[in-house]
This record gives C-alpha cells, sequence and structure tokens, in this order.
C-alpha cells in the first residue's frame, strides 16, 4: 500500500505560443514513512513536479495527470479543458490537502513565511487551522513544535518576526509550520540549500530524525546528490522532465544503470579526489611572493546604530605565483570582503596588501547572471579591459575577444550574442575569460561555482585548471564548499568571523583538523555516496576519534562575543582563557592555527591533552 | 545607424498599443509642421469679409471671429504644445538623469544633500512656477518650458537615483572597475543603459503633462500671448462663441486630444514593452 501514488503527471508550460514540457510522463510512488530523494539539475521539472502534485502551479502550466492519489484518497487535478466547477471543487479539496496531509518547505524560507506576522501567531494559526483547540493550547504545542526542531527558547522566538531570524532558524520555523498539521508526507523541496554547510547538517539531521521518529513519509528534492544521499534509501533521477532512473541510493552510486546517473556521480565523486598537480610546472618558488597580505582589517557601520561591525579582523597570508590559496567559510565569515580587499574595491582600515604582479587584480564572480551587463555584447564585454588599458586597434581587440573565447571553451561567433543567450556554467566562461583578457597575474574566484548545477561545476574547475596550467596565473579561491576548494588548492585557509583560524596543505588539514571550527566544518560536509550505517556522516577520513556527532556544531555565528575567540560560544572545548583573549596565530611547521589548545601542543607538552576534561583527545602530529 | 533604425521600428511594430500610438503622433508632428508652412494663409492673417464661416474647401475648419483660417491656427497651435512638450522632455530628461545617476551612484552625503533640494523644490506646486515665470518674463512657449521644467525633472531624479542604486551593486559593475573604467564610462556604459527603460517611460508620460500645463495655462489665460496661438489659447477664443459656433472649439479640442492620446499610448506601450522585457529575462 502506497501512501502518495502519481500516474503519468505531465507538465506543460505555455508562454508566447511556445510549449515547453517540464515534466513528461512522470510516475511513482511513496511508501508510508519512506524518504524518497528527487534529484535533478536546475531545469530537469523537479519542482515543477512536486508543485503539480500540490496543485501550486499558475494557470498558464497545463497539468494533466492519470491519476494521483494520497492514502487512497484521489486528488488528482482536473484535465486542462475542465470546467470551472470540477476546478474549483479540487482547489477546494486541496486546501484541505496543503499543509494539513503534505506539509512544504521551500528553498528560500523567507519568502513562505509572512514578514509581518510573528512567528509565533504563524504557527498557532496553523494548528488552529487543522485542529479545534485553544489558543493557549495551540501556544504550547507550538513552542513543542519549535523545540522539536531545535530552536532553543521557544517563547522568546515565537514573539520575533521573520526577519530577526538567521536564515537556518527561518528554515526551523518553516518546517515547525510544515509539520503543525501533523502532515503523512512531507515535500522538501530544496530544503538546505540556501544555508550554511553546518546549518544544513543541522537541518539534515533533524529530517532524518523526524522521519524515523514519527514515521512520516518525506519527499527531499535537491540538485545535490550528497544531500539526497545523506537522507534517502530510494532515489529518482529526473533530467528534462523524464525519469531517467529510479532505485536504492546503493544501486545508484555502484552500479548507475543511465548514462545520465554515471555523470552525475562521476562528477560529484570527482570533486572528492585530492587534487592531481602536473609535476613538471614549478608552482611558486619560496620567496617569490606574488600577494602579501599582513594584518588587515575592515570594519563596516551597521545602519544607523553606530555599532562597527569587523568584517575582516587582522587577516595574514601569502599567495605565491602560480599558486592557489582556498578560503573556506560560511556565510557572513568575511570572505567577500576580503576579496574586495585583495582587489582593491575597498580600502583596509589597518594592515597591509601588497600586490607585486603587473595589472589589476582580476575577479570571477558567484553570480553569472548579474555579472555580466545585459545591454552589452560579449564581445564588448570582454573588449572592455583592453579597451580601457591597452593601445590595441579594433582588430586586434577582436581577434584577442575570439582567442579568449575559444580557449574558454565558447565559439567565436559568441561574440556577438548577449548575455541572455547563454546558460549560467556559459556565463561563468564569459566571466572567466574577461577576467584573464588582460593578463592578470592572479584572479581572486569568489565562490565561482556555488550558483552552478554539479556536472557544469566540475566543468568549469577543470577550466580554471588548465587555464592556470598554461597561464601560471594565482588564484584566490573562495568557496563554501570544502570539497570545490581542495580540488584546486595548494593551501587552504580556514575562515570565521572575520579570521582565519586555520591554515596549511589541503591533505593535511582535513585529515586532521585542529581548530574546533575546522572539525565542525569538516564533520558537516556531506560525502559524496550513499548512507553508511544510518549515519549521516561527513567527515571525510573518518576515524573513530571523529565520530560526526561529536562535531557536529550548535547554533550560528550570529553573535560574536565582545572578547576572546570569536569561536568560544559555539566550542565544545572552549575554556576559561578562550572567552578572555583571543588566541593568536600558532604556527606549528606548515600549519597555523588560532586555537589555545594547539598552544599547549606548539609548547611541546605532548600528554597535555589528556589531562584537560575539555580537550578529550591527543593530536597525533 | 540603419541598424537601430531598423532595430526601433520592429520595436515600435511589435507593439499594437506602441504602434498606433507612434502613428497618430507621426501624423500629428507631420501636419504641425507642413500645415503653418504650406499653407496659403498664416496663423496671424485676419480677413475681416469672411469671420466665423464654417467648413470649406478653402477653409477646411472654417475662419474663428476675425476670420483667421481655423484649419492652420490649429496646427500651428499643435507645433507650439509640441514645441512645448518636447522641449520640457529634453531639459528634465537631462536634468533629471544627471541629477539622479550622481545622487544614486555617490551616495552618502552628496546623495542626502541632492535629494532634500529636489523635495523642496518639488514642494512647491508645479502651476505656480510656471504662473510666476510667465509673469516676470514675456509670455510665450520658451516661458512655459523653463516653467515647466524647474521643478519637473524631480520624479525622474528619483527614478533614476533608485535604479543607479540598484544597479551599481551589480556585479558587472564592479567587474568594470576592475577593468580599469572610470565613473563616467561605468555610468554611460554600464549604469544607464540599463536604467533606459524606466527613463524612457518616464519621460513619455513627461511630454503629455507639459503640453496639458500649458494648455491649461493658455486656457486660463496665462498662457501664450496674441498673436501667438497655442491650442488653448484656441479654446479659450472658442468659448465666448460656443452655442453659435461649436465647431470652432470642437477642432482644436479634437487635436489635444489626439496629442495627448498619441502620447499617452506611446507611454503605455513603451512601458509594457520594458516590464514584458524583465518578466522574460
Amino acid at each position: 500500500m502506497s501512501l502518495l501514488c502519481v500516474k503519468d503527471l505531465h507538465v506543460q508550460f505555455h508562454e508566447r505560443e511556445q510549449e515547453e514540457e517540464a515534466v513528461r510522463r512522470l510516475s511513482f510512488t511513496v511508501r508510508p514513512g519512506e524518504v524518497l530523494g528527487v534529484v535533478g539539475e536546475s531545469g530537469s521539472g523537479k519542482s515543477t513536479a512536486m508543485q503539480a502534485i500540490l496543485g501550486l502551479l499558475p494557470e498558464r502550466a497545463q497539468v494533466s495527470c492519470r491519476q494521483i492519489t494520497l492514502d487512497g484518497a484521489d486528488i488528482t487535478p482536473p484535465p486542462p479543458g475542465a470546467d470551472r466547477r470540477s476546478r474549483r471543487m479540487y482547489e477546494r479539496k486541496m486546501e484541505g490537502v496543503r499543509g494539513c496531509r503534505i506539509g512544504m518547505v521551500f528553498q528560500e524560507p523567507l519568502s513562505s513565511l509572512n514578514p509581518s506576522v510573528k512567528v509565533g501567531r504563524q504557527i498557532t494559526e496553523t494548528i488552529r487551522a487543522h485542529r479545534k483547540c485553544s489558543k493557549k493550547a495551540a501556544k504550547e504545542r507550538a513552542a513543542e513544535l519549535l523545540g522539536m526542531v531545535g530552536i532553543l527558547e521557544g517563547e522568546m522566538r515565537m514573539r520575533q518576526y521573520p526577519f530577526e531570524l538567521s536564515g537556518g532558524m527561518r528554515q526551523r520555523v518553516a518546517l515547525a509550520i510544515a509539520l503543525a498539521g501533523e502532515p503523512r508526507l512531507l515535500i522538501a523541496d530544496e530544503p538546505t540549500t540556501a544555508l550554511d554547510v553546518t546549518v544544513q547538517a543541522q537541518i539534515l539531521d533533524f529530517l532524518k530524525r523526524i522521519a524515523e521518529e514519527t514515521g512520516m513519509a518525506m519527499i527531499l528534492v535537491s540538485h545535490d546528490l550528497r544531500v539526497i544521499a545523506a537522507l534517502c534509501r530510494r532515489m529518482l533521477v529526473l533530467k528534462d522532465g523524464v525519469l531517467v532512473e529510479e532505485g536504492t541510493a546503493e544501486q545508484m552510486f555502484q552500479n548507475p544503470k543511465h548514462e545520465y546517473t554515471r555523470e552525475l556521480v562521476r562528477h560529484g565523486a570527482r570533486l572528492d579526489e585530492p587534487p592531481k598537480f602536473v609535476e613538471n610546472v614549478e608552482y611558486g618558488k619560496a620567496g617569490d611572493s606574488l600577494l602579501a597580505v599582513d594584518a588587515v582589517s575592515r570594519a563596516f557601520s551597521r545602519g544607523g546604530s553606530g555599532r562597527r561591525i569587523e568584517a575582516v579582523r587582522r587577516v595574514s597570508f601569502q599567495i605565491g605565483r602560480g599558486e592557489t590559496l582556498g578560503l573556506v567559510g560560511e556565510s557572513g565569515c568575511g570572505k567577500s570582503t576580503l576579496a574586495s580587499l585583495v582587489t582593491g574595491m575597498l580600502s583596509p582600515d589597518g594592515g597591509t596588501v601588497q600586490y607585486h604582479g603587473e595589472g589589476r587584480v582580476q575577479m570571477v564572480f558567484q553570480d553569472p547572471y548579474a555579472s555580466l551587463n545585459p545591454r552589452m555584447t560579449v564581445g564588448d564585454a570582454l573588449a572592455e579591459p583592453l579597451m580601457l588599458n591597452t593601445d590595441m586597434s579594433k582588430e586586434e581587440r577582436s581577434q584577442r575577444v575570439r582567442e579568449m573565447l575559444l580557449m574558454t571553451g565558447l565559439r567565436p561567433e559568441d561574440a556577438a550574442k548577449y548575455p541572455q543567450a547563454f546558460s549560467g556554467g556559459q556565463r561563468q566562461r564569459i566571466c572567466i575569460a574577461r577576467a584573464l583578457i588582460a593578463e592578470p597575474r592572479l584572479v581572486v574566484c569568489d565562490e565561482p561555482v556555488t550558483s552552478l548545477d554539479v556536472t557544469v561545476q566540475a566543468q568549469i574547475l577543470e577550466l580554471l585548471e588548465r587555464v592556470q596550467r598554461e597561464r601560471q596565473i594565482s588564484y584566490l579561491f573562495i568557496s563554501h564548499d570544502l570539497q570545490v576548494v581542495r580540488r584546486l588548492s595548494r593551501r587552504v585557509g580556514i575562515m570565521y568571523a572575520g579570521s582565519i583560524v586555520e591554515s596549511g596543505e589541503p591533505e593535511t588539514v582535513y585529515k586532521e583538523p585542529w581548530h574546533p571550527y575546522t572539525r565542525a566544518l569538516l564533520a558537516a560536509a556531506l560525502t559524496h555516496g550513499p548512507q553508511r550505517g544510518g549515519q549521516c556522516n561527513g567527515s571525510m577520513h573518518s576515524t573513530g576519534m571523529y565520530s560526526a556527532g561529536m562535531h557536529r556544531i550548535k547554533g550560528q555565528a550570529a553573535d560574536l562575543p565582545e572578547r576572546g575567540c570569536p569561536f568560544a560560544p559555539r566550542c565544545a572545548y572552549a575554556m576559561e582563557r578562550c572567552g578572555r583573549e583571543m588566541p593568536e596565530m600558532y604556527r606549528i611547521g606548515a600549519r597555523e592555527v588560532a586555537c589555545f589548545l594547539v598552544h599547549r601542543k606548539a609548547a611541546s607538552q605532548p600528554h597535555i591533552g589528556a589531562q584537560s576534561a575539555q580537550a578529550p583527545h591527543e593530536y597525533g602530529i | 545607424m540603419r541598424r537601430w533604425i531598423r532595430k526601433g521600428w520592429a520595436w515600435c511594430l511589435g507593439n499594437p498599443l506602441l504602434a498606433s500610438g507612434t502613428f497618430l503622433f507621426a501624423l500629428c508632428l507631420l501636419l504641425a509642421v507642413l500645415v503653418p508652412v504650406c499653407a496659403p494663409y498664416s496663423y496671424a492673417e485676419q480677413n475681416a469679409g469672411f469671420r466665423n464661416a464654417g467648413s470649406s474647401v478653402s477653409h477646411l475648419f472654417g475662419t474663428d471671429k476675425f476670420g483667421r483660417d481655423i484649419f492652420v491656427r490649429v496646427w500651428y497651435g499643435a507645433g507650439i504644445s509640441l514645441l512645448v512638450g518636447m522641449g520640457s522632455c529634453l531639459i528634465c530628461g537631462v536634468t533629471g538623469t544627471l541629477w539622479g545617476s550622481v545622487a544614486g551612484y555617490r551616495g552618502g552625503r552628496l546623495d542626502m544633500l541632492l535629494m532634500r533640494i529636489a523635495d523642496v523644490i518639488d514642494a512647491v506646486p508645479s502651476l505656480l512656477y510656471v504662473i510666476l515665470i510667465m509673469l516676470a518674463f514675456e509670455a510665450n512657449a520658451g516661458s512655459v518650458v523653463l516653467g515647466i521644467c524647474i521643478s519637473g525633472w524631480t520624479g525622474l531624479a528619483r527614478v533614476v537615483r533608485g535604479e543607479i542604486q540598484r544597479l551599481k551593486m551589480q556585479e558587472f559593475c564592479t567587474a568594470a572597475r576592475l577593468a580599469g573604467a572610470r565613473t563616467g564610462r561605468i555610468l554611460c556604459a554600464h549604469l544607464l543603459p540599463n536604467a533606459a527603460g524606466p527613463i524612457i517611460v518616464n519621460l513619455t508620460f513627461l511630454a503629455p503633462k507639459a503640453i496639458f500645463t500649458e494648455a491649461f495655462l493658455s486656457f486660463v489665460g496665462v498662457g501664450i500671448a496674441a498673436p501667438a496661438a497655442s491650442l488653448g489659447t484656441l479654446i479659450q477664443d472658442a468659448r465666448s462663441q460656443m452655442l453659435l459656433y461649436p465647431s470652432q472649439m470642437l477642432y482644436p479640442i479634437l487635436v489635444l486630444c489626439v496629442l495627448l492620446l498619441s502620447l499617452h499610448l506611446i507611454g503605455e506601450g513603451v512601458e509594457r514593452r520594458v516590464a514584458g522585457r524583465k518578466k522574460t529575462r
């Protein structure tokens, strides 16, 4: 007996006489208590299918379906030509289903919460809409729900507005609302895509627990195979609206049948591989520094209150010629501010940035849709740096533009087109071409693949690697994704709250993280592959010492302490001293760590860790 | 250049509102330019023996109480209206765009100062400016344009400021700065072309407003002085014998309506085009 059964779902969009098939003949079932994963790239129709099931699609979408049943009840949408009466009947029926028997969580929690209504009321209203109870009882239930989704001080949070909460907090509230109707099925559409890695891990853990405890079935939709793998036993793979493969997660990873699934798995796995550095190329000699950043700080004043927020605090690093430094950190840790400081877009409050290369530092941005002027042809956009900085003739410039387009894997004819004609990945290629055309020595890549699909990510990373080999340029590679950074970088720096807390070679840092934050970050990162032993376990080379649960940190980097180590409030190993003073960078071999725990180690007292209850393990160097 | 014209043409024809508006406007413009030049009578030529005549082959719209040809006078008046409309459009457009882009791009204190000045200018009713200017200077089309332009640009300045503020945060702007572009180039090549839609929409609605203001002032009697005539003065002149010769009032009103309608159609069409493009992007 299946909980949800969908037969031959077909969705078509009509726009300006063009018909577009978003979903084609999709059939699947969800069993009670099962967690089903739906994976696919953007435009594969995965969200559209879910919205069609819920009856949430706009008028211009034509939904036809042989049958949809939920728990035996028929919830098939009326055929496209149906009269108004049957439409209204369907609408009324779905109002009873949505939120009550099927709960929903979407990617952007801010848009699914009413911004002008307090969180508490939004939950109690949902509760009271689904069952008759007093206001007081609803309030108690709401507090209980908030506790369930991991929000402490539920009473206080209920009096807040959505904008007062952080992204992860909002997603939890959205989940609480979805659970308020005690649904049999929860549809979670990219629930963690907009969230930080550590928060993502918390939410996924929680979803898993809820599914186990309440016996609720769940459909988890994501573009990220790792997210699906962490939670789901069975999964569907969608491509261009067609279901190309269906099976258990183990099958998919070990023995994918369809070409597309194979490609998805392979591209994901490639991100997990350690980098391959070509041996005959010289990657920067010692002392051959291209960029030297020394104790750079930058603060911003927050709107009117006069309080200054330090976005970057005393950050130092060096990048040699032809070398890549990877910077990892979660949103709001000051990565982008640091990028602006390096490119000279911002000037530091303190410290120095010294760039020894010729020309300007160039940049590749995160959002390929905002980083190209929609009113300029690709050719003009690429030629702009040449026009402004060199005295090349028009012919020479267009010759260079053609070369660059070829080099980045585009066609020379593309120069005459406008950015709208390109996909996200192609746009990112154009951005790379633009950054490289003036032959800079250093390129800052600020989350260059974050907004791209997995297969496209791999292509763009390959392009960046190839360019580096051919042209001997250096990268400052910024990302929140540990795997992506590891793929490209010779050195990584982990950033937290404006400062680098740990840096070193990726192999050693990833294998043996020393700073508690690095450890938490690694524990939160999802591995590529099916779940083993039911644990949503992320640490890549997990040994018995670092079990995932132990390093799962709580809370978020919202309120920083006035003094002391910024990580101390979330740190499981925080000592009294951490609250008092800021740890300095301790250098041990090729690594640098800003933590008092390591300071002890650095003071060459090999067994001191065993004496302290707060540092329950040793560091093996 | 030819490519642009062809593109603009295709752009107009793609939208029925825009196409009909453009057609009507072109017709008005053509007649307003050609009729006063080609007609056998001048707009001020009186003919005592041929007063208040009805329509005929020699006087298409008939003559007024001084025997002047109404057809010529109506199109001469329409020409004045167009001049006022286009003139104020141009001046307000340039001022508003410059003001708004400087305020939006620079931000901070300068932005605050510039926008508060605009607020102060905007606080006084715009008709008052026009009337004061008309009283202080000669009562001609130039004064009307000047009066309208004193406060007419503030709305556009606000629109431009908002657009520039939004656009300057986009990454392509940072990329242009990294490429070595200076403020002038960033504004002209990157920001303003992307803000063009709202600017054009605002301007197309500014023109009919200016034409209407001029017609109203002339009707009340503080507008363009005789012997020059605008549509407003023609309507006012015909008012005294409205019951005897209603056609004398009808023709200028009709032309004024067609003129305003064509401009509104263009404005509406452009607005939909701009909004439609944004949606499909």
